[in-house]
């Protein structure tokens, strides 16, 4: 056991270096004075907080662009850079791994007028679900062979899951093109004019192949198929829920329809 | 302490640390290095590509985790939920140990990413002896630290830094990750001499060392990681082997990151330096 003297002691030299920390952090994010923190020594240690000033803001920039790259690309460095000023401000990290930097770039964007153009956001939507199936949890995929296996009587009340790395989006732009070019661009090297953002309110789902994360637009009846699916509901119930935005008979067909191209893409989860 | 986790995998000779570039180089060719190391936190994820490349790797290399969010020295709580995905880590991994640095990245659950230095205070010391000792418990193991490279100094700064790594090391009873490079670049920044601090670091505690490359500015050098081994780092290497013995030593290379060949010579370098200087000690 610690004693109290021990433990009163490590408690008084805490509160002294949370207040140096403190005043420390304030200096590099903040520019703060950090008066009388820093020795004085052979150098002028304003001057040496430059290092840590510059390498916090351009370390996270970093990180940004790294999750965003076709937004980054999209707004050019010095609009880029502008916005990344603003949002590490706005939203310091929280996390220990820098990897989840920007997870919160959605909704700062959707609570501050900082995007040239409105398709902007969903691209970034695109982009943070790209980058989310990247590293989402493994789970083998079914197969139409396992499924075909299950006895009729099973697939009324049969309820799929989908992989980890499934994310479904609602875009109101047709960003897919502008994103498709600007990754081209990346990997090419010649940076093309961007095609006009269109505006066209559609789902795209985002999930990833072996290795790869992979994305698909979506028509609004699949969308919604999907989506109930992901709800938990029955195959029944997706049937049912499909024939009333198709014709009755021909609505088990299409979601057998869908199922198939599910699975071939490894959007199910094994069963 | 007692070591209740198996170390078995045995750590010797020259390593790199694995970057993303190289992934299918080491898949697909197998070169020779020894060991490498992984950034803990790149595979503290969830699945996909990272962690398939370090399951593949590990078949054929022996590994060693370094973490860079660990924040020992920092005044906020320990993060417990950090600790228990950086100890799943270690048993998927079976490495042969486990560094972290010696420094602070954060406070009041900002976390600035950065390896920033501590006040060498004895309230730092016993702080940090504290936590060292509460992390050692939770993962069952001994951990290493390394000492960061550092731009600024505290006006409470009541020791040296070499006093202070030193001092640490027994009262933590934890090992030391030596970066000589970080070394020679926070001499240079703060005036003192490099030579001094190898001579005042408890030999068997130094337990892995970090070769790398410096931006030096004249008045200042900055740790860059984006540039081969600098000949005054190299003599401080050679000087170090001598006086401590041979030590599992790497290249650290962060940026500019070349093809894995020239790497690989780089390697070379740091055998021959560690044999002549273990010959010329002889
Ligand atoms: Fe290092």
């Amino acid at each position: 056991m610690m004693s109290v003297a021990t433990a009163s002691a490590l408690a008084a030299g805490m509160t002294e270096l949370q207040e140096q920390q403190r005043a420390f952090r304030l200096a590099v994010v903040a520019d703060g004075a950090a008066a009388g923190l820093l020795a004085a020594g052979s150098s002028d240690p304003l001057r040496r907080l430059q290092i840590y000033r510059h390498a916090y803001r351009s370390r996270l920039t970093d990180a940004l662009a790294a999750n965003y790259p076709a937004l980054a690309r999209a707004l050019g460095d010095e609009a880029f850079a502008a916005l990344a000023a603003q949002y590490i401000d706005a939203r310091p990290s929280r996390k220990p791994s820098i990897r989840w930097f920007g997870d919160g770039l959605d909704d700062y964007v959707g609570q501050h007028d900082v995007l040239s153009h409105p398709a902007l956001r969903d691209l970034l939507r695109l982009e943070w679900a790209i980058c989310c199936a990247f590293d989402a949890a493994d789970a083998p995929v079914a197969t139409r062979d396992e499924l075909a296996r299950l006895a009729p009587e099973a697939w009324p009340t049969l309820r799929l899951e989908l992989h980890p790395s499934v994310c479904l989006l609602d875009l109101d732009w047709n960003v897919e093109p502008i994103w498709q070019a600007l990754t081209r661009d990346a990997e090419t090297g010649i940076e093309q004019a961007l095609p006009e953002p269109v505006e066209h309110r559609h789902s795209l789902v985002v999930w990833r192949e072996g290795l790869t994360p992979k994305w698909r637009s979506l028509e609004a009846a699949e969308a919604e198929c999907l989506r109930a699916l992901q709800r938990g509901e029955t195959f029944e119930e997706l049937c049912r829920s499909a024939a009333r935005r198709i014709n009755a008979e021909r609505a088990p067909a299409f979601v057998v329809g869908w199922l198939q191209r599910w699975l071939a893409d490894g959007l199910i989860a094994r069963v | 302490m007692n070591e209740t986790s198996s170390c078995t995998t045995k750590i010797s000779g020259f390593g790199l640390g694995l970057r993303t570039d190289h992934y299918h180089d080491f898949v697909d060719r197998k070169p020779v290095v020894d060991w490498l190391e992984v950034i803990s936190e790149n595979y503290m994820v969830p699945g996909g590509k990272p962690l398939h490349y370090l399951d593949s790797i590990r078949r054929d290399y022996p590994i060693v985790m370094h973490g860079v969010s660990l924040s020992i020295g920092g005044s906020d709580p320990l993060d417990r939920g950090y600790l228990r995905e950086l100890k799943q880590l270690i048993d998927r991994v079976q490495p042969g140990w486990v560094s972290d640095h010696l420094c602070w990245t954060g406070v009041d659950h900002h976390n600035l990413h950065d390896l920033l230095p501590m006040p060498y205070t004895e309230a730092s010391l016993r702080h940090l002896t504290d936590r060292v000792q509460q992390v050692q418990d939770f993962l069952g193991r001994r951990i290493l630290l390394e000492n960061v490279s550092s731009y600024v100094a505290y006006a409470a700064d009541e020791m040296s830094e070499w006093e202070f790594v030193s001092e640490l090391l027994s009262r933590a009873d934890c090992h030391l990750l030596f970066d000589v490079n970080n070394v020679y670049v926070s001499s240079r920044n703060h005036g003192f001499d490099p030579w001094v601090y190898v001579d005042a670091m408890p030999a068997r505690r130094v337990k892995q060392i970090h070769l790398a490359g410096h931006e030096d500015h004249g008045d200042f050098v900055v740790d860059t990681h984006d540039h081969p081994v600098r000949d005054e780092v190299w003599a401080l290497y050679r000087y170090t082997i001598a006086r401590i013995g041979e030590v599992p030593t790497m290249i650290e290379r962060d940026d500019d990151i070349p093809p894995l060949d020239i790497l690989l010579a780089e390697l070379a370098q740091a055998r021959e330096a560690a044999a002549s200087a273990v010959a010329l000690a002889a």
